[in-house]
Protein backbone atom coordinates (compact mmCIF):
# COMPACT_ATOMS: atom_id res chain seq x y z
CA UNK A 1 0.00 0.00 0.00
CA UNK A 2 1.32 3.38 -0.92
CA UNK A 3 1.03 6.27 1.49
CA UNK A 4 0.48 9.77 0.23
CA UNK A 5 1.80 13.00 1.71
CA UNK A 6 0.52 16.54 1.61
CA UNK A 7 3.34 17.52 -0.73
CA UNK A 8 2.24 15.27 -3.56
CA UNK A 9 0.36 16.75 -6.47
CA UNK A 10 -2.88 14.90 -7.22
CA UNK A 11 -3.77 14.15 -10.80
CA UNK A 12 -6.61 15.65 -12.77
CA UNK A 13 -9.42 13.17 -13.41
CA UNK A 14 -12.23 13.15 -15.96
CA UNK A 15 -14.69 13.67 -13.09
CA UNK A 16 -13.01 16.97 -12.20
CA UNK A 17 -12.93 18.87 -15.48
CA UNK A 18 -10.20 21.33 -16.27
CA UNK A 19 -12.84 24.07 -16.31
CA UNK A 20 -13.00 24.05 -12.52
CA UNK A 21 -9.26 24.50 -12.24
CA UNK A 22 -9.34 27.32 -14.77
CA UNK A 23 -12.03 29.07 -12.76
CA UNK A 24 -9.86 28.90 -9.64
CA UNK A 25 -6.82 30.17 -11.54
CA UNK A 26 -8.78 33.09 -12.97
CA UNK A 27 -10.09 34.05 -9.53
CA UNK A 28 -6.67 34.21 -7.90
CA UNK A 29 -5.12 35.85 -10.95
CA UNK A 30 -7.70 38.62 -10.68
CA UNK A 31 -6.66 39.17 -7.05
CA UNK A 32 -3.05 39.45 -8.11
CA UNK A 33 -4.02 42.02 -10.72
CA UNK A 34 -5.58 44.11 -7.97
CA UNK A 35 -2.33 43.87 -6.04
CA UNK A 36 -0.44 44.98 -9.13
CA UNK A 37 -2.76 47.95 -9.55
CA UNK A 38 -2.07 49.04 -5.96
CA UNK A 39 1.64 48.76 -6.57
CA UNK A 40 1.31 50.81 -9.76
CA UNK A 41 -0.48 53.57 -7.90
CA UNK A 42 2.30 53.63 -5.33
CA UNK A 43 4.82 54.10 -8.12
CA UNK A 44 3.14 57.24 -9.36
CA UNK A 45 3.43 58.84 -5.92
CA UNK A 46 7.18 58.61 -5.97
CA UNK A 47 8.36 61.98 -7.35
CA UNK A 48 11.98 61.16 -8.05
CA UNK A 49 11.08 58.08 -10.00
CA UNK A 50 8.51 60.01 -12.00
CA UNK A 51 11.03 62.70 -12.89
CA UNK A 52 13.47 60.13 -14.18
CA UNK A 53 10.77 58.47 -16.22
CA UNK A 54 9.28 61.67 -17.54
CA UNK A 55 12.65 62.48 -19.07
CA UNK A 56 12.74 59.11 -20.80
CA UNK A 57 9.37 59.00 -22.49
CA UNK A 58 7.05 61.31 -24.39
CA UNK A 59 3.51 61.29 -25.74
CA UNK A 60 0.58 63.22 -27.14
CA UNK A 61 -2.93 63.65 -25.77
CA UNK A 62 -4.38 61.77 -28.72
CA UNK A 63 -2.71 58.57 -27.59
CA UNK A 64 -4.82 58.62 -24.44
CA UNK A 65 -8.01 58.45 -26.43
CA UNK A 66 -6.73 55.39 -28.25
CA UNK A 67 -5.59 53.74 -25.01
CA UNK A 68 -8.84 54.56 -23.29
CA UNK A 69 -10.78 52.78 -26.01
CA UNK A 70 -8.46 49.81 -25.78
CA UNK A 71 -8.83 49.56 -22.01
CA UNK A 72 -12.58 49.52 -22.44
CA UNK A 73 -12.80 47.03 -25.28
CA UNK A 74 -9.87 44.84 -24.34
CA UNK A 75 -8.46 45.07 -27.84
CA UNK A 76 -5.82 47.22 -29.41
CA UNK A 77 -6.54 49.08 -32.63
CA UNK A 78 -4.58 46.44 -34.52
CA UNK A 79 -6.84 43.81 -32.97
CA UNK A 80 -4.44 42.35 -30.43
CA UNK A 81 -6.38 41.03 -27.48
CA UNK A 82 -5.34 42.50 -24.15
CA UNK A 83 -5.01 40.31 -21.09
CA UNK A 84 -6.58 41.45 -17.79
CA UNK A 85 -3.22 42.82 -16.75
CA UNK A 86 -2.92 44.61 -20.06
CA UNK A 87 -6.27 46.29 -19.53
CA UNK A 88 -5.30 47.41 -16.04
CA UNK A 89 -2.07 48.95 -17.24
CA UNK A 90 -3.95 50.63 -20.07
CA UNK A 91 -6.44 52.07 -17.61
CA UNK A 92 -3.58 53.24 -15.41
CA UNK A 93 -1.94 54.97 -18.37
CA UNK A 94 -5.14 56.75 -19.29
CA UNK A 95 -6.04 57.81 -15.76
CA UNK A 96 -2.65 59.19 -14.80
CA UNK A 97 -2.04 60.67 -18.23
CA UNK A 98 -5.28 62.60 -18.42
CA UNK A 99 -4.89 63.70 -14.81
CA UNK A 100 -1.59 65.32 -15.70
CA UNK A 101 -3.28 67.59 -18.24
CA UNK A 102 -5.84 68.63 -15.65
CA UNK A 103 -3.15 69.35 -13.07
CA UNK A 104 -1.18 71.39 -15.57
CA UNK A 105 -4.27 73.45 -16.36
CA UNK A 106 -4.75 73.99 -12.64
CA UNK A 107 -1.25 75.35 -12.28
CA UNK A 108 0.14 72.37 -10.43
CA UNK A 109 3.02 71.74 -12.77
CA UNK A 110 5.19 69.57 -10.56
CA UNK A 111 2.40 67.16 -9.72
CA UNK A 112 1.44 67.10 -13.38
CA UNK A 113 4.99 66.07 -14.25
CA UNK A 114 4.78 63.21 -11.78
CA UNK A 115 1.52 61.82 -13.11
CA UNK A 116 2.63 62.35 -16.68
CA UNK A 117 5.89 60.53 -16.10
CA UNK A 118 4.17 57.69 -14.30
CA UNK A 119 1.69 57.29 -17.09
CA UNK A 120 4.40 56.93 -19.66
CA UNK A 121 6.42 54.65 -17.46
CA UNK A 122 3.46 52.29 -17.63
CA UNK A 123 3.30 52.74 -21.38
CA UNK A 124 6.97 51.91 -21.66
CA UNK A 125 6.46 48.79 -19.57
CA UNK A 126 3.98 47.49 -22.09
CA UNK A 127 5.38 48.67 -25.38
CA UNK A 128 8.99 49.63 -24.94
CA UNK A 129 10.68 47.59 -22.22
CA UNK A 130 13.93 47.56 -24.15
CA UNK A 131 14.07 51.34 -23.68
CA UNK A 132 13.16 51.62 -20.06
CA UNK A 133 14.82 48.74 -18.26
CA UNK A 134 18.51 49.57 -18.80
CA UNK A 135 17.88 53.24 -18.00
CA UNK A 136 16.14 52.40 -14.75
CA UNK A 137 18.77 49.89 -13.70
CA UNK A 138 21.50 52.47 -14.27
CA UNK A 139 19.59 55.15 -12.38
CA UNK A 140 18.93 52.77 -9.49
CA UNK A 141 22.60 51.80 -9.27
CA UNK A 142 23.69 55.43 -9.25
CA UNK A 143 21.38 56.49 -6.45
CA UNK A 144 21.56 53.21 -4.52
CA UNK A 145 23.52 54.46 -1.48
CA UNK A 146 22.15 57.98 -1.20
CA UNK A 147 18.51 57.21 -1.93
CA UNK A 148 17.91 53.53 -1.20
CA UNK A 149 14.10 53.79 -1.21
CA UNK A 150 14.03 55.50 -4.57
CA UNK A 151 16.52 53.00 -5.94
CA UNK A 152 14.30 50.16 -4.77
CA UNK A 153 11.29 51.60 -6.57
CA UNK A 154 13.34 52.04 -9.73
CA UNK A 155 14.51 48.44 -9.55
CA UNK A 156 10.93 47.33 -9.11
CA UNK A 157 9.87 49.14 -12.27
CA UNK A 158 12.91 47.83 -14.12
CA UNK A 159 12.04 44.28 -13.10
CA UNK A 160 8.50 44.87 -14.18
CA UNK A 161 9.66 46.09 -17.55
CA UNK A 162 11.29 42.74 -18.18
CA UNK A 163 8.02 40.89 -18.00
CA UNK A 164 6.98 39.13 -21.18
CA UNK A 165 4.48 40.81 -23.47
CA UNK A 166 2.35 37.71 -23.11
CA UNK A 167 1.17 39.23 -19.83
CA UNK A 168 -0.34 42.15 -21.70
CA UNK A 169 -1.39 40.71 -25.04
CA UNK A 170 -3.18 37.48 -25.74
CA UNK A 171 -1.46 35.47 -28.44
CA UNK B 1 5.02 28.35 5.66
CA UNK B 2 6.08 27.61 2.09
CA UNK B 3 8.48 29.97 0.35
CA UNK B 4 7.57 31.99 -2.72
CA UNK B 5 9.74 29.69 -4.84
CA UNK B 6 8.04 26.54 -3.56
CA UNK B 7 4.57 27.95 -4.11
CA UNK B 8 5.31 29.15 -7.61
CA UNK B 9 7.00 25.92 -8.64
CA UNK B 10 4.02 23.88 -7.44
CA UNK B 11 1.48 26.15 -9.11
CA UNK B 12 3.33 25.98 -12.41
CA UNK B 13 3.38 22.20 -12.12
CA UNK B 14 -0.39 22.32 -11.68
CA UNK B 15 -0.88 24.35 -14.84
CA UNK B 16 -0.65 27.99 -13.76
CA UNK B 17 0.82 30.47 -16.22
CA UNK B 18 4.59 30.27 -16.01
CA UNK B 19 5.26 33.74 -17.40
CA UNK B 20 2.97 35.50 -14.97
CA UNK B 21 4.30 33.65 -11.95
CA UNK B 22 7.92 34.19 -12.97
CA UNK B 23 7.06 37.87 -13.13
CA UNK B 24 5.83 37.78 -9.55
CA UNK B 25 8.86 35.76 -8.48
CA UNK B 26 11.17 38.45 -9.86
CA UNK B 27 9.19 41.25 -8.22
CA UNK B 28 8.99 39.61 -4.81
CA UNK B 29 12.36 40.81 -3.37
CA UNK B 30 11.54 44.39 -4.39
CA UNK B 31 8.08 44.81 -2.92
CA UNK B 32 7.10 45.79 0.61
CA UNK B 33 6.59 43.22 3.39
CA UNK B 34 2.82 43.80 3.27
CA UNK B 35 2.76 43.21 -0.47
CA UNK B 36 4.93 40.13 -0.05
CA UNK B 37 2.49 38.77 2.51
CA UNK B 38 -0.49 39.49 0.29
CA UNK B 39 1.16 37.71 -2.60
CA UNK B 40 2.15 34.70 -0.51
CA UNK B 41 -1.37 34.42 0.87
CA UNK B 42 -2.85 34.61 -2.62
CA UNK B 43 -0.57 31.87 -3.94
CA UNK B 44 -1.07 29.61 -0.92
CA UNK B 45 -4.85 29.80 -1.20
CA UNK B 46 -4.76 29.18 -4.92
CA UNK B 47 -2.56 26.13 -4.46
CA UNK B 48 -4.88 24.80 -1.78
CA UNK B 49 -7.99 25.24 -3.91
CA UNK B 50 -6.44 23.71 -6.99
CA UNK B 51 -5.28 20.71 -5.00
CA UNK B 52 -8.77 20.22 -3.65
CA UNK B 53 -10.23 20.49 -7.13
CA UNK B 54 -8.03 17.77 -8.56
CA UNK B 55 -8.35 15.16 -5.82
CA UNK B 56 -9.16 11.90 -7.63
CA UNK B 57 -12.76 10.76 -7.24
CA UNK B 58 -13.38 7.57 -5.25
CA UNK B 59 -13.68 4.71 -7.76
CA UNK B 60 -17.04 2.93 -7.97
CA UNK B 61 -17.16 -0.58 -6.58
CA UNK B 62 -17.83 -3.29 -9.17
Amino acid sequence: MTETTGQEIPQQTPEQPAQEKETIIEKFRAERLKLWKTMSLKMKEHPKMARVLSAAVNATAGAYIKLSAEAYTGKTIDQQQLTPLGRIVHAFIVTTGLASYGLLAAGRGELAAITYGSSWAAYALMYGPELISPALQTAADKMGDKHPKTANVLRLVAKTSEMPKKLFFKS
Amino acid sequence: MATIDELIDQLIALGEDRDELEFWRSLYPNISPDEQQALLSNLEKELEEIRKSVVPATPNKP
